[in-house]
């Protein structure tokens, strides 16, 4: 089991890096779409209301003012509360948030678990509840971070699965993946609490395994019921890229790009190159109103033939 | 009775019956009084047996039957090889990057069901909501399409089959939503079922030369062969043109040239054709502010110039940039040094944001809307404006393209305060406003009478409420109540809203724009601008 540990804890790693990397990167090289942004816009000086840039005479004369700040911290707000499920689906918001919460927490536990690791290894610390200063804050942090999430993930994942299994309209829209997802993911954190009930309560364990992680070897001091979390839990990171969790990090990029992208063309050329390659693709659609030439701009810049203006006219009758 | 319950993959099923046959009686409630008089008239044996409406048994679309199993089978590969090209970026780079992600990450939470208005007003029907035609779409991209299909459909995207009775149900699905976007506003992930849509119909157009009527022949088509969605013509304008002198003579007391073609003018004021065709006192009442204020403008007599709207960017890509690019042409050819866009929502979406990026530099013209411009002038003091003249109630309707689409919420209020001392709010409004109804084209289409019922008793519906609500205090025949809405295709809907419920002779409600409230505030005019009968 502690080879199996390792290794797969190298392998999911890796993979949970490279395939979010190769997921989000296509999007990086999609063309910039045309403008479709949606009000109201945080980075905007009249966001209160969702007011724009359009609001002033020869807006373009305007330096504009742009607040990024308030946009970062709008998509922070949307992470930790979710505050339109609240608004818009409370009963989903009360299964949803402890359950989205959770898998912060797990990263974050996983990460704190990591730096208890590199102490030890690397400044000889000791990790525990007698230990003072940074030693029994990091021992405290991450004892409430762990069972937290743990916590919040076993409720979350159950209360998701009552819904989607009794909410009728849910139910309808659910898909064979949904479940999946509930009974893993409880499975995941469930194995969590397990191994701090029958095993180790102070998660030394779960430490001591990440030192031998950091040196490469396996290590002594490590309870079945933690490998059977850590093998789980490397399961998650590998199985996280096939579901939709991308969103995670596509939303902030949707958010910025598309419903907030309100960057005005202003004339100077900037978007110039890029314009000049879409414009020469060569698109295929079939309708007879798009065979006036080959490219996207010849296609924009012609019309067809009034003849065949008349015959989609008479189309449909 | 309960309601009929749709299941998703009920879509492909039973082309044979009406998937969910429309039932007045469970409609959301109007305030009392008011309602009554809806009725979905159904399609004659002879439609019925011609047209596709399996839907919900009315149609949009009038779109053919297929004669033969081979030409269904022609169709559903047409939609598949379609389907490819939405989801490739030679074909579709103007929204590939926000269909795609907006396919991938919906939680299928439900949570933007409730903010749809026609959901709601249809007495929450299954296949209203606006996560139905977007999650057949998507299953079928996941299950069918090589560009984004999923490694195990059924396990991760759930099933649906595809076949022509699908594709004619979605079709006509495409054309049951206002493309309002209040969905989007409501989704935690961003979204955006009205885009799902938006590229639902440019599949059906682009390659499948499937579009409503109103919005392709009798729109774009004839917009950019003969000059406007209307019919009107450059000679048809120029006289059209006279004939507004003549009425602001009688009006101001005073003749006054509108100028057209007027070369190196400052403006290029561009409107909607329909305000000539059934609105000619809102041009008009531009031409008197504009003179008033000492203006310098011209409007245009070119194909392009003379004509604002833009119906492509309801459910073409091409035909929507074609038309903008003629709006690009006529000015550059006046030497203007801006275009200004009149009282019209999508075209004020289609010229300053969906054209925007279309622009390369040497095409550049820059554009703005009217209502930071009519705010300058009504703040300026050059107009004499008495508030007095407007002391009756007045309510504003928002168009999505101003609110939503386009951040522009406070210009008009600020007029509306200025000069309307009874104006109050509709709830909810601003950027969280309620489409009219006539979103999206709909406005301008009448492809069957049960369709028409379908706008005034459906999608309408909320806008006849708020509205009701929002002249609470003051409804009776011989009130008057104004809404105030600004843009042509509102304006429509809700003219046709107010006959369709007796609004007027029940409790008042008049419509209008906002420059017809500017001139009858102004003390410069002889008798009031705005005739109630």
């Amino acid at each position: 089991m502690d080879y199996l540990a390792l290794v797969a804890t190298y392998f999911s790693y890796v993979f949970v890096v490279a395939a979010y990397y190769i997921k989000v990167q296509k999007y990086f090289k999609m063309p910039q779409n045309l403008r479709w942004e949606l009000y109201p816009i945080p980075h905007e000086k009249n966001f209160k209301y969702g007011g724009s840039y359009f609001e002033e005479i020869e807006w373009w004369k305007t330096p504009r003012h742009k607040n990024t700040f308030r946009a970062v911290l709008t998509v922070i707000k949307k992470y930790l509360f979710m505050g339109s499920y609240f608004e818009k689906k409370r009963s989903y918001w009360f299964g949803l948030y402890p359950w989205h919460m959770s898998f912060l927490l797990i990263v974050l536990f996983d990460g704190l678990i990591l730096i208890g690791a590199i102490f030890i290894k690397v400044g000889g610390w000791a990790i525990s509840g007698s230990a003072g200063g940074g030693g029994e804050f990091l021992y405290y942090f991450t004892l409430v971070i762990g069972l937290t999430s743990f916590g919040l993930g076993c409720l979350g994942s159950l209360v998701m699965l009552l819904q989607r299994t009794l909410d009728r309209d849910l139910r309808e829209y659910a898909v064979p993946q949904n479940y999946f997802n509930y009974l893993f993911f409880l499975g995941m954190f469930a194995t969590g609490w397990v191994s701090w009930i029958v095993g180790d309560a102070t998660f030394t364990g779960f430490r001591e395994f990440w030192v031998g992680v950091i040196s490469a070897k396996t290590v002594e001091g490590v309870g079945s019921w933690e490998y059977v979390h850590i093998i789980f839990f490397s399961a998650f990171l590998i199985y996280l890229p096939l579901t939709r969790s991308t969103h995670y990090i596509t939303k902030i990029l949707y958010f910025f790009w598309v419903l907030w992208g309100d960057r005005p063309n202003l004339g100077t050329g900037e978007d110039d190159p890029k314009l000049k390659e879409y414009l020469s693709y060569e698109p295929s659609w079939s309708a007879a109103h798009y065979q006036t030439g080959r490219t996207w701009a010849e296609r924009a810049t012609r019309l067809p033939e009034k003849e065949s203006a008349k015959k989609e006219a008479n189309k449909g009758k | 009775m309960a309601r009929k319950r749709v299941k998703l993959r009920d879509i492909s099923k039973k082309p044979d019956k009406v998937l969910l046959p429309i039932n007045i009686d469970e409609l959301e409630p109007l305030p009392a009084g008011c309602g009554g008089v809806e009725k979905i008239t159904p399609l004659t044996d002879e439609q019925k047996s011609r047209w596709e409406h399996s839907l919900d048994g009315i149609s949009a679309l009038n779109l053919p039957k297929p004669q033969s199993k081979e030409e269904e089978e022609q169709l559903v590969k047409k939609f598949l090889e379609g389907l490819e090209k939405l989801l490739s970026k030679e074909d579709n780079w103007t929204f590939l990057l926000p269909l795609k992600m907006s396919l991938e990450y919906c939680g299928k939470c439900l949570a933007c069901n409730e903010a749809c208005p026609i959901f709601v007003s249809s007495g929450r029907q299954d296949i209203y909501r606006p996560t139905y035609r977007s999650e057949v779409l998507r299953r079928i991209v996941k299950k069918y399409s090589r560009h984004g299909k999923a490694m195990l459909p059924g396990f991760t995207d759930g099933d649906i089959e595809l076949n022509w009775t699908t594709i004619a149900r979605l079709a006509e699905l495409a054309y049951r939503c206002t493309l309002c976007r209040r969905c989007a506003q409501a989704c935690v992930r961003g979204v955006d079922n009205a885009l799902i849509n938006h590229e639902l119909r440019k599949l059906l157009s682009a390659e499948m030369g499937i579009a409503a009527e109103a919005l392709h022949t009798k729109g774009t088509v004839q917009q950019l062969n003969v000059g406007a969605s209307t019919g009107i013509n450059p000679r048809a304008f120029a006289d059209i043109v006279e004939f507004m002198e003549d009425d602001i003579e009688e009006k101001l007391g005073r003749r006054i040239k509108i100028p057209v073609d007027k070369k190196g003018a400052e403006i290029l004021l561009v409107h909607n054709s329909g305000e000539y065709v059934s609105w000619m006192q809102n041009p008009e009442a531009f031409a008197i502010i504009f003179e008033v204020a000492g203006i310098d403008y011209t409007l245009s007599s070119e194909i392009g110039g003379y004509e604002g709207t833009n119906y492509g960017i309801w459910y073409d890509d091409l035909q929507a940039a074609r038309i903008f690019l003629k709006h690009i042409q006529a000015a550059k050819e006046l030497g203007v040094k801006k275009i200004v866009t009149g009282e019209c929502g999508h075209e004020h979406k289609a010229m300053l944001v969906i054209g925007d990026r279309l622009l390369s530099k040497d095409m550049y013209v820059p554009r703005e809307s009217c209502f930071p411009l009519l705010e300058q002038i009504v703040f300026s003091g050059k107009l004499k404006l008495d508030p007095k003249r407007n002391d009756f109630p007045v309510t504003l309707h928002d168009p999505c393209n101003f609110v939503r689409a386009m951040g522009i919420v406070e210009p008009q209020r600020r007029i509306l305060r200025h000069i309307a001392p009874q104006f109050r709010e509709m709830t909810p409004h601003g950027v969280n406003n309620y489409c009219c109804g006539g979103g999206s084209g709909f406005a301008v289409m009448s492809p069957s009478k049960g369709f028409v019922d379908w706008k005034m008793s459906i999608s309408g519906r909320m806008k006849v409420k708020q509205i009701l609500e929002a002249f609470k205090d003051n409804l009776g025949p011989d009130k008057h109540n104004y809404v105030c809405a600004p843009c042509s295709n509102c304006k429509g809907q809700i003219r046709d809203l107010i006959a369709y419920y007796h609004l007027r002779e029940k409790y008042g409600i008049y419509y209008d724009g906002l420059v017809e409230l500017i001139v009858n505030a102004m003390t410069e005019m002889k008798k009031p601008y705005i005739e109630w009968e």
